[in-house]
């Protein structure tokens, strides 16, 4: 199936990447090639199929939504990593 | 028993013949963990199959093993060296999952299968190298640098799993943890003439696994033989809380009946796959060893998977689909690459454009490709077509495992049709690197657990075999392949390296 240069900008907008020409060119052309080669899954009928949903039946499971605290040297080492922080909280650009 | 005298080297041990050396006190865990830091550090460059080595923390290990064997306790890994993918989380290390967007990142929490080795004993000696996110059939993608496969230097170890691999191979530890999607523990261990075990889906826990396929992942043994494997899935399997798609049964002992005989077992052999292409070695091989089943008294009946065809572009709607959502987490302002827009002293910055920035420059082609795959394929006007679709197909393709479970009681199949090719053979065909994928695949999305043995030589490199049993029925692959191994010497051998 063939892909064109705009759908590959916009998908890589969606998909939030900086991509250069070169690599919107290779990607137009490799996924227009894959999406050709999975285009074969056209041919099975799976009208009789009951569609089961986006999981494994037997492992869905529940557990009570409660707060629980991580231990202090765990936060330590997650807060280290960011980029910039006020006391407690990640500090980030402005959004809007 | 295994002989030992002091001139002995550790390279032939398996975690039951070292087991025997630690319990008779005829070796310490810190002799077996010098040994081996000291082989990383003397061969590792050849192959680089290590990212990080844990120098000072292995050795403390090692004591406080060590301390517990000599006040009594017995556990079969306490004292044991090995090695751990590095898409799995160790507390207080860093953690790449071999990419430039996580190179300095340090893992906060230990991932459950760390945890439960930890108090098994085990020796944590370092991290291996891997495929970019364990994106890949050949550990060529990874961000830090190629691995090599120790029986042909300028052959790849296979992926995405080839750090653990090659380093199991090259008697760099006794055993190692990857990580399997779509065949990313078999294949590597094909390519490298190991045991390979990919466990059922929700048989070990995903917790502290850099997510890639959340529905299919899942973390096995790499080791020198079956009965390794099943020694070390006794003590990751098991339900986590952490993890609500782990099963809640309790896990059964699996070296119980695995040595009982094969007699009557019937082995399903799909005979459109013997035609896929591969090397006449391989096939021959394939052949020889279903005859050494059939000579243990097993029954062989031809099968056939009509829908596995369907297999691989099932996994690649389904795998690109799930990896654009779980990376999409990756933005680099909470931990990870950061493109410092903080140095270009601009505040008014679009703030999607540091996302982008950050992603663009950090993630790998083969990352950036599968990224772009499923966002297309989940995106608005395509998802039925693409991502619905595949479910649905996928659903065949389980159903048909399912049906062919009440005929058979395990499947037999090549690892991989050919030995392990060469460095930059396949990297730029990125279809025919998927292809790799064909006898691994199916498994991995029915959820069932798998195994690749050593099955022979072909041009002096090692090829495996798979057996395949129905989901949760792990006893049943470990015990074929143990008759197997108890009869064969495939297993033993070793590259010249």
């Amino acid at each position: 199936m063939a892909i064109s240069k705009e759908d590959i900008k916009k998908v890589a907008n969606l998909a939030k990447l900086d991509l250069n020409d070169i690599e919107i060119d290779n990607y137009q052309q490799q996924l227009g090639k894959i999406l050709e080669y999975i285009d074969i899954l056209k041919e099975v009928e799976v009208s009789d199929l009951e569609f089961l949903g986006l999981g494994d039946e037997d492992v869905n499971q529940v557990r009570l939504d409660e707060a629980s605290s991580w231990p202090q040297d765990e936060i330590d080492i997650a807060l280290e990593q960011v980029i910039d922080k006020e006391e407690h909280q990640v500090k980030i650009n402005r959004i809007l | 028993m295994f002989l030992f005298n002091h001139k002995t080297k550790f390279n032939d041990l398996s975690i039951t013949t070292a087991h025997e050396l630690l319990m008779a006190k005829k070796i310490t865990s810190v002799e077996l963990t010098k040994f081996f830091l000291n082989r990383i550090k003397k061969l590792d460059k050849k192959l680089n199959s290590s990212l990080t080595v844990l120098l000072r923390e292995a050795l403390s290990q090692a004591k406080l093993a060590d301390d517990r064997i000599s006040k009594g306790e017995c556990g079969e890994l306490l004292g044991i060296p090995y090695l751990l993918k590095d898409n799995i989380l160790v507390k207080g290390i860093k953690t790449t999952a071999a990419s430039k967007m996580l190179a300095n990142y340090i893992a906060p929490y230990n991932a459950t299968i760390v945890e439960r080795l930890k108090e098994a004993g085990a020796v944590l000696l370092g991290k291996t190298n891997l495929d970019e996110f364990a994106h890949g059939s050949s550990t060529e993608t990874s961000a830090f640098g190629l691995t090599r496969n120790p029986w042909d230097l300028s052959r790849v170890p296979g992926g995405s799993s080839g750090g653990s691999a090659s380093a199991v191979s090259a008697d760099f530890c006794i055993f190692a943890l990857g990580s399997d999607t779509g065949g990313s523990i078999r294949q590597p261990a094909s390519f490298c003439g190991l045991s390979g075990f990919k466990p059922s889906y929700g048989r070990v826990s995903r917790f502290g696994l850099i997510a890639m396929t959340s529905s299919t992942d899942v973390i096995g043994p790499l080791t020198k033989t079956a009965e390794d494997s099943a020694i070390v899935l006794q003590t990751i399997a098991g339900f986590d809380k952490f993890d609500l798609t782990t099963k809640k049964e309790l896990v059964p002992d699996y070296l119980k009946n695995i040595d009982k005989d094969i007699k009557g077992v019937r082995i399903g052999i799909v005979e459109e796959f013997l035609d896929l292409g591969l090397e006449p070695d391989v096939k021959k091989g394939i052949l020889e060893a279903l005859n050494i089943f059939k000579s243990l008294g097993a029954e062989i009946k031809k099968i056939s998977l009509p829908y596995n065809k369907y297999s691989i572009p099932v996994y690649y709607i389904i795998t690109p689909s799930e990896v654009s959502a779980n990376l999409s987490r990756l933005d680099g302002l909470r931990y990870g690459f950061s493109f410092t827009y903080k140095a270009k002293g601009k505040t008014e910055e679009n703030f999607s454009e540091i996302y982008k920035h950050n992603r663009g420059e950090s993630f790998g082609p083969e990352v950036k490709r599968r990224i772009m795959l499923g966002t297309y394929a989940l995106s608005s006007g395509y998802f039925d077509a693409y991502y619905k679709k595949a479910m649905a197909v996928k659903e065949k393709i389980k159903q048909e495992y399912q049906n062919i479970f009440n005929e058979v009681d395990v499947i037999i199949t090549p690892s991989s049709a050919h030995t392990a090719f060469k460095i930059g053979e396949q990297i730029n065909d990125n279809l025919k690197m998927y292809l790799e994928d064909i006898f691994g695949v199916g498994p991995s999305l029915a959820g069932l657990p798998a195994i690749s043995i050593p099955a022979g030589l072909s041009q002096g490199l090692p090829f495996g075999l798979q057996i395949i049993a129905n989901k949760f029925e792990e006893e049943k692959v470990f015990n074929l392949a143990y008759n197997f191994q108890k009869i064969t010497n495939f297993h033993k051998q070793k590259p010249k390296f």
